[in-house]
């Protein structure tokens, strides 16, 4: 559904997308994840067409984004970072305006909107844009990018400026939207909101692509790479424990963490009963998304 | 209806029901009116004097010699204090209309939400640009309707040829607001903000009607040199055998008449040089072209030569009237600058938004 090949972006010299390789699959929600300047927004607006690649080729539903931007702008829907709108106009008039752009039937043109506002809580406001919140904007930028009821949804970095609330409704509308078959790019550096709602995560940094995959996928990745942490507790003291596949201890009164290479839980198990001690605690503690996103971005020299 | 035409008719709609048309419309309803009020009063003591002489001379033909008679006045003399007062706030009034149509959409972020709908970037701009030629032309229908309707109404009927004249003026103001409405777009579409693109814009302008003709002023003293010595300021003439003041020495302002003959062409070809000189530098004003059209324009019997003291705005013999394609006849260069300044600016702005950086 979304393709790239070789994807570059470059400002006076500076590489902001360095030949990015992607690929999304129809239906699914994926996440965009880097921090900030780390191409994400260049990334999507050349994917809808809005700017034109260094050089590369990216595919939307097989076409090419260069060659027919407006083909594309047809089956696509963008919310863009910072959305905007004419403050003179109210929400219903802004929407009508981009519609107008689509051929739609007059009728059919009113009737869309009208759904769509209802959709994000903004159906029967005749207040001017200008007059809104920054949460509204953002609900109504959601209704404009979702017009031409687009297969394939871009959203740059929806839940920013929006409060709890907005950020639970807007989780809502993706999930909703994600049901209905929807391809949703969904750009984000709050990893958190990533993890909510993707299914699969591209990890971004300097304007390479340095993970791509499945949430879980990732996390074994990058779990395979580094040691496992094991938590115990006893009762009593803790004795002294020695593993060969042990490579750092760290011990207190009645607690040790313990970095192994491998998950040697078994074999702690064993060494504290032979010594008749009750364990109260023995658990493996699993790498965040958090930490496997600053291992990814700190490990490719990303800020 | 395809993009252009969509982006056109909003433009077109916001810019006539905008707070700030409205604004423009009644400060150009004003400037006119107060210009034309102006206007009609000197016509009618000119037209007064005039009814006076031809009782005169219809009683006594031989009272006043022709020289002394007044012209007859002609409707056209009402707008000369017009284009003047235009020539500054035309320009301003354009430089309002059009500073944020490209920034604004920047500032707003609402160019990205347009951009992402199936829309060219050359049906914005173009669209934008329609709507904005076609905002100013209704604001200048409406102002020429009321103007004529005013004279009207002040029992001031022009005859065709002065209507048609008065028509073409009005076209003329409308270039001269077109052009400075495309030096506002460029400077929408270069400038990173709104209150960089105003100040772009009025930047534009003072360069362009005052630093571009006070430099040519400069460069052609350069270029021509010093002017003429009047020849009669250093002639002292010893006359020892006229009245002598207490010193035995008479001084005289009498100069030789081929001498003078030879300072006043001397002059002429001074001004001549000089003016040939600024002209080029002139052709970059709007303000000044417009000028030079409208007076060339609205005075009938005016024709284009460098006069003794100066530019071509003096007028030369007043043998009968001309024809408007007569007095448009050394006009051309000036209305080349109305038209191709705009296009230029549009072209700049065309080429600066097809490359913008939207992120």
């Amino acid at each position: 559904m979304i393709r790239t090949e070789e994807l570059t972006k470059e400002y006076n010299g500076n590489i902001a997308v360095d030949r990015l390789d992607l690929e999304v699959k129809p239906g699914t929600v994926f996440g965009f994840l880097g921090p900030n300047g780390a191409g994400k927004t260049t990334t999507i607006l050349m994917l809808t067409g809005m700017i034109e690649p260094t050089s590369g080729r990216s595919f939307i539903n097989d076409v090419d984004v260069r060659e027919d931007p407006l083909e594309v702008k047809k089956i696509i829907g963008l919310l863009p970072e910072g959305v905007g709108f004419y403050d003179h106009l109210n929400g219903f008039q802004n929407l009508d305006y981009f519609a107008s752009f689509y051929n739609m039937e007059k009728e059919k043109r009113k009737e869309r909107i009208d759904s769509l506002l209802l959709m994000v809580g903004l159906y029967g406001i005749e207040q001017k844009v200008g007059g809104y919140s920054r949460g509204m904007t953002q609900r109504l930028g959601l209704a404009q990018a979702l017009l031409n009821d687009p297969a394939v949804i871009f959203l740059d970095e929806p839940t920013s400026n929006l409060d709890p609330q907005g950020v639970l409704q807007m989780r809502e509308t993706i999930k909703k939207l994600s049901d209905e078959g929807k391809t949703i790019f969904f750009s984000s550096h709050v990893l958190s909101e990533v993890s909510q709602v993707c299914d699969t995560v591209g990890i971004i940094s300097e304007g390479r692509l340095v993970e791509c995959g499945g949430l879980e996928e990732i996390k074994k990745k990058l779990n395979a790479e580094k040691t496992v942490r094991i938590i115990v507790e006893t009762s009593t003291k803790m004795p002294n424990l020695e593993h060969k596949d042990i490579v750092k201890t760290e011990y207190f009164e009645n607690r040790v963490i313990i970095d192994a290479k491998y998950d040697i839980r078994e074999a702690i198990s064993k060494m504290i009963y032979e010594e008749e001690v009750l364990i109260l605690e023995l658990r493996i503690e699993e790498s965040s998304l958090e930490d496997i996103f600053m291992k990814s971005i700190y490990d490719t020299g990303g800020d | 209806m395809s993009g252009i035409w969509i982006v056109a008719r909003k433009e077109f709609l916001d810019g006539i029901t905008s707070k700030k048309f409205i604004v423009i419309v009644s400060l150009l309803l004003l400037i006119f009116t107060v210009a034309i009020n102006e206007g009609i009063e000197s016509y009618n003591e000119s037209l007064e004097r005039y009814k006076e002489d031809m009782t005169i001379t219809k009683d006594t033909p031989d009272a006043l010699p022709p020289r002394f008679m007044s012209n007859k006045p002609s409707i056209l003399y009402i707008f000369m204090n017009l284009s003047s007062l235009f020539g500054l706030i035309g320009p301003i009034l354009s430089i309002a209309l059009g500073f944020d149509l490209i920034s604004g959409e920047k500032d707003r972020g609402s160019l990205k939400s347009l951009l992402s709908h199936p829309v060219y970037r050359d049906a914005v701009i173009n669209g934008k640009a329609i709507g904005g030629i076609s905002a100013l032309t209704v604001a200048m229908l409406i102002v020429t309707s009321l103007s004529i309707g005013f004279l009207i109404i002040s029992n001031v009927v022009p005859t065709g040829d002065e209507l048609v004249r008065i028509l073409i003026f009005m076209g003329m103001s409308l270039l001269l607001m077109l052009s400075y409405f495309s030096v506002s777009l460029m400077s929408s579409t270069v400038a990173k903000n709104s209150t960089r693109a105003i100040f772009y814009a009025i930047l534009l302008f003072v360069v362009l009607s005052y630093i571009v003709p006070l430099a040519g002023f400069f460069v052609s003293q350069q270029i021509v040199g010093d002017m003429p010595e009047y020849p009669g300021s250093t002639k002292v003439i010893q006359v020892e055998s006229m009245n002598e003041s207490s010193d035995g020495v008479v001084y005289t302002s009498e100069i030789d008449i081929k001498e003078q003959e030879q300072f006043e062409r001397e002059m002429q070809e001074y001004f001549e040089e000089t003016q040939r000189v600024r002209e080029i530098f002139l052709v970059v004003d709007p303000s000044s072209s417009y000028q030079k059209i409208s007076y060339s324009l609205l005075n009938t019997g005016f024709r284009q030569n460098y006069g003794f003291y100066g530019g071509s705005m003096y007028e030369g013999s007043h043998e009968e009237d001309l024809t408007i394609t007569e007095s448009m006849s050394g006009s051309w260069p000036s209305l080349v600058t109305l038209i191709v300044l705009p296009i230029t600016m549009f072209a700049i702005a065309y080429m600066r938004f097809m490359r913008m950086d939207l992120r």
